[in-house]
């Protein structure tokens, strides 16, 4: 039920990135609200079903990206979620400042990974630097709204379980 | 097998999801291939969540903004009507130069068109109109020499009548239609001599054209001008046109004709002062 909330959420936020960035005059990709639900998912789950959960976001985050590979992000946060699942275990991500350095190294990881992947599987895709470097600004902006953008997520439990995982996160 | 999977539960699973997900990547890679099931179904999906989400947010967002497109209305339309009296103004003043403008153009063509004539200008500065509203007599303003009685008034449209006071600069014009009025005209073209008779009809611009009985009749349309033989009006100006030749009735020795004068004296602004001529006045058909 957690997790159906955690990745309904996600839907929501993504449909509303599009038009309220748009209003706002803010290229819609600055945030990578999937990685956030994905980081959010590996420090307050439990393995399995977090892992669950993250493919599932992936897999949103492909219904929500036009012209990708299908699968691709699905792929892509089923890594994550195992990397950060392990870093979790060392860094507390209800910290902002662990947060934000792993939020920062994944959005990386990220990118490098949708390279990769597009180069092995996308017969169209042209590798260029630039895909590398656009995927720069995103990670930034993502990594320092990361403990902002975890809030929604922090609502869900909240409401579901009357947990409070990230209620140091503003301290 | 069912232990087994249930104490690796947790390895199938991940292996299992990492596995499905490079098979959907390798197909949905085959660009040359047709968009497959699951494919269209996230698209669908995502689509119709976007256009709903999108749509609500548009119809808040727009009545916000309008909300805050209503703060300060007061003070726009007050600026907005005052900009707008202030260009009507500047619009109404624009189209009265224009028209003033054209007047006088026409003014001056008729002085570069008529070399022969010592032409002076004058702005109508009165009207004394009748009982029916029509204009029955101007008073003129002229600048430099004054005015003198007996001097033709006259537009680029045709002849309007003669100076019959002056006083400085200021002068009385009577007009063609009252009925002391008298010019000699001839009919344009047919070198038909006559007299033009103020009608002294307070309701109607016309007047009476005279002809000798034993001139032949006139044809509908027949334009009069004027003869120069009385020496106060110059030859070749338009006085008017016979509407109705077949009205025409016998005045004593004479036939008469009504002409529709010419020239429209309520609309006015500048006209013409003949002072005298270039040249000696030539009689008519010579």
């Amino acid at each position: 039920m957690r997790s159906i909330l955690m990745v309904l959420v996600l839907v929501v936020l993504m449909a509303l990135q599009s038009p309220i960035f748009g209003l706002l005059g803010i290229r819609a990709s600055l945030l990578d609200l999937p990685l956030i639900a994905t980081l959010y998912l590996a420090g307050s789950s439990r393995a399995l079903r977090g892992f669950v959960a993250s493919a599932f976001v992936g897999l949103v985050a492909d219904a929500f990206t036009p012209g990708g590979l299908l699968g691709m992000n699905a792929e892509i946060h089923g890594i994550l979620f195992l990397l950060a699942l392990g870093l979790a275990a060392r860094f507390p991500l209800t910290r902002p400042v662990p947060l934000v350095l792993v939020t920062a190294v994944s959005s990386v990881l990220k990118t490098l990974l949708f390279y990769l992947f597009s180069i092995l599987f996308d017969r169209a895709f042209e590798p260029r630097v630039e895909v590398l470097l656009w995927g720069l600004p995103t990670a930034l902006a993502t990594a320092v709204l990361a403990p902002l953008l975890f809030l929604p997520f922090a609502g869900v439990d909240r409401m579901v379980q009357g947990r409070r995982p990230t209620e140091s996160l503003l301290r | 097998m069912i232990d087994w999977l249930a104490r690796h539960r947790f390895s199938v699973i991940v292996t299992t999801l990492l596995i499905l997900p490079l098979g959907l990547m390798f197909v949905s890679g085959r660009r040359d291939s047709a968009t497959s099931l699951p494919e269209r179904v996230a698209m669908g999906v995502a689509g119709w969540l976007q256009g709903v989400v999108g749509g609500a947010l548009g119809g808040v967002s727009g009545a916000a903004t309008d909300y805050v497109a209503l703060v300060g209305l007061h003070e726009d339309n007050v600026r907005l009507r005052s900009e707008n009296e202030r260009l009507i103004a500047e619009a109404l003043e624009g189209k009265r130069l224009a028209v003033e403008n054209q007047a006088l153009r026409r003014l001056l063509e008729m002085r570069q068109s008529r070399r022969d004539l010592d032409l002076m200008p004058a702005t109508v500065i009165a009207r004394e109109l009748t009982p029916f509203f029509r204009v029955g007599r101007l008073s003129v303003e002229t600048e430099g020499s004054p005015p003198q009685p007996d001097q033709a008034v006259v537009t680029m449209t045709g002849l309007v009548g003669r100076v019959i006071r002056a006083s400085g600069g200021t002068a009385d014009v009577m007009l063609l239609g009252d009925t002391r009025s008298r010019v000699a005209t001839e009919v344009l073209g047919r070198g038909i001599l006559g007299m033009m008779v103020g009608s002294g009809n307070p309701d109607a611009y016309l007047a009476r054209f005279q002809v000798s009985q034993t001139e032949p009749p006139l044809e509908k349309g027949a334009v009069i001008v004027t003869s120069g033989h009385d020496r106060v009006f110059p030859r070749g100006i338009e006085v008017g046109y016979v509407p109705r030749p077949e009205e025409r009735r016998q005045a004593g020795p004479f036939v008469e004709y009504d002409v529709i004068l010419a020239v429209n004296p309520a609309s006015l602004q500048d006209v013409l002062v003949v002072r005298g001529t270039a040249s000696p006045l030539r009689p008519a058909g010579q």
